[in-house]
């Protein structure tokens, strides 16, 4: 017992160590350093509102506020998923020198794009509090919501970064569908002005849930409806499940291949 | 603009599709594959191990016989079957610490390894995936006691590294098991896990934790690591100034801080640094290993294995060539590979 306690308090402050590491690294040679994680999405949200603001201005009351919910959210998938995604890759040399799990490497890269989106949600309060937007009680239940995304990228991150030690070209591929899957997700549109097929793969879209749902306990100061909170569940349930499935069964030939 | 939209989709799951049947044909093939290549091996009879086309009959033989002298010259040869336990036979108050049985690994290698889904699929459809089984060990036994210092020798690419992470359990063997406390081993490559971008502090403690050592083990401890590999007035520094000396000291003033491990295994590490230092880092395995810690050393040079090791275990080409005092197995070693 005592022991799997150790075990775990090491491996939180392995976890903690890649993070510093992670953020001292992506920032190391720039002059604003982590301030960047404020500015890029309140750049990103200027930009964008400066063009569609005019265009959905009669749909959504308030875009730029619309759109950086969608954005922080978003950010933190790609972020997530695509470091992680050479998690395996990048830490070659320590993989073969220790006997950690291999988890914690992937891990570490998810919860750095996660203290990344704290410093985004200073941005966002920020943001909250010029717009006048007042939020309801039910702001309590987006801690919940962000978790629930973790966990998917979570799932995300392990198929992904299993695959990419035999195909270096999941980068590549994932990267279009990337695209794909931010348009696909109403970051910067009103999902509800959609019809036919598209909309209703906008609604089975694990992301939009996340951002809607979001939306719904910022913005609106509404509970999300109970389907989209069921979808929220079973995707982050079903994909963590599914991506810690294979990763552990493809731990072996991991190895080998590194 | 919803059928563009549909072509997209299809596009994308063909390519998903592909990738798919990808990973099923790899898994197939390979299952056959390795099928072939055990009745391929029974056939040549029991050496199993694929010989490079590129040596030549004329010096295996060679190479041959000088192993066959250096088997007469009374070193203990390689056994398939294991020493049980020695301890209780002779009476000694040897423990046995790590205890390799029969191990065997393998690795299925593809020719050129496709690298893209779009080679692989190519290949695959055209049948020009040829593998090939490379046995890195084949079935390699020996016994650590308690309190040795054991070198391991052998040529470039002769499964050094691979026995060690067997041993770490980084590698799991095909056939064969290493009896080891994993907990207690401690594994210490130069230069690996450093980040160039990050201050030499703070690589100290993405190190340190990655090794094992809890925040305030280290924060105790630091002043003496620097000191340790005489690098004050640079930890500041990032590595990435760092000269490869100076990387290679705090490596190993970090791995051998620690409360002494029960088994340190050090790979190519004694042989860098200046003089002064290399002197200092013997002296540093001497008191671990008067500590009673078992060291594990690799190396190319047969002089640092004479000087510090109890044991030799030379390793050719995957087989174990010989255990036994290090004076012997170096000569051997080293008559081996003079030309002619």
């Amino acid at each position: 017992m005592s022991r799997t306690d150790k075990d775990k308090r090491q491996y939180i402050f392995v976890i903690r160590e890649l993070t510093a590491r992670e953020i001292k690294r992506k920032y190391s040679r720039s002059y604003l350093g982590i301030l960047w994680s404020v500015l890029n999405p309140l750049l990103s949200m200027g930009v964008l509102s400066l063009i569609f603001s005019q265009l959905f201005s009669r749909s959504i009351e308030n875009f730029p506020i619309y759109y950086l919910t969608g954005y922080i959210l978003w950010q933190l998938f790609t972020g997530a998923t695509n470091s992680a995604m050479t998690a395996l890759v990048d830490n070659k040399t320590m993989l073969i020198k220790v006997k950690l799990p291999m988890e914690i490497f992937v891990l570490a890269r998810v919860y750095t794009e996660l203290v990344n989106l704290g410093y985004s949600l200073v941005a966002y309060a920020v943001m909250l509090a010029v717009f006048r937007v007042v939020p309801g009680w039910t702001i309590v239940l987006s801690p919940v919501i962000i978790l629930l995304m973790l966990i998917f990228a979570l799932g995300v991150s392990f198929i992904l970064s299993s695959a990419y030690v035999f195909f270096g070209d999941v980068k590549h591929l994932y990267s279009v569908l990337l695209t794909l899957w931010m348009y696909c997700s109403a970051i910067f549109y009103p999902a509800d002005q959609l019809g036919g097929i598209i909309r209703s793969v906008i609604e089975i879209n694990p992301i939009y849930n996340y951002i809607d749902a979001l939306r719904n306990v910022v913005m609106y100061g509404t509970i999300p409806p109970g389907w989209e909170i069921v979808r929220m569940v079973v995707w982050a349930a079903a994909v963590y499940a599914a991506g810690y499935y294979i990763f552990r069964r493809n731990k072996n030939k991991v190895m080998q291949k590194i | 603009m919803n059928a563009t939209l549909i072509l997209l989709f299809a596009a994308l799951v063909i390519i998903f599709a592909f990738l798919a049947a990808a990973f099923v044909l790899k898994g197939d093939k390979k299952k056959a594959r390795r099928r072939r290549g055990r009745r391929r091996r029974e056939n040549r009879g029991k050496t199993g191990r694929r010989v490079s086309s590129k040596r030549t009959g004329k010096r295996r033989k060679r190479r041959a016989k000088k192993i066959a002298s250096a088997s007469r010259s009374g070193i203990q040869e390689k056994r398939p079957e294991v020493n049980r336990r020695i301890v209780s036979e002779t009476g000694d108050e040897k423990e046995v610490e790590i205890e390799v049985q029969n191990v065997t690994m393998e690795f299925k290698r593809e020719k050129d390894e496709a690298t893209s889904i779009k080679e692989h699929m190519i290949r695959t459809l055209k049948g020009q995936r040829s593998y090939e089984m490379f046995r890195a060990l084949d079935n390699v036994s020996f016994t650590v006691y308690k309190g040795e210092v054991v070198g391991i020798i052998g040529t470039n690419g002769s499964g050094k590294s691979t026995i060690l992470k067997i041993i770490s359990g980084v590698l799991t063997p095909t056939k064969g098991k290493v009896i080891v406390d994993k907990n207690k081993i401690q594994l210490l490559t130069l230069g690996t896990g450093f980040d160039f971008e990050l201050t030499g502090r703070e690589n100290v403690y993405l190190n340190g934790a990655i090794i094992g050592y809890t925040k305030e083990f280290i924060d105790e401890k630091y002043d003496e690591i620097v000191r340790f590999a005489e690098l004050e007035g640079f930890m500041e520094e990032k590595v990435r100034n760092y000269s490869s000396g100076m990387v290679s000291r705090l490596g190993f003033a970090i791995a051998t801080i620690g409360t002494t491990p029960e088994i340190l295994i050090l790979d190519e590490v004694l042989s860098v640094g200046d003089m002064f230092f290399r002197k200092k880092s013997e002296a540093r395995i001497r008191e671990m290993m008067h500590g009673g810690s078992t060291v594990l050393i690799v190396s190319h040079s047969t002089s640092v294995i004479q000087q510090n090791c109890t044991k030799a275990v030379w390793i050719e080409r995957g087989r174990l060539r010989a255990v036994g005092p290090p004076q012997e197995v170096c000569a051997a070693y080293e008559k081996m590979n003079q030309p002619g």
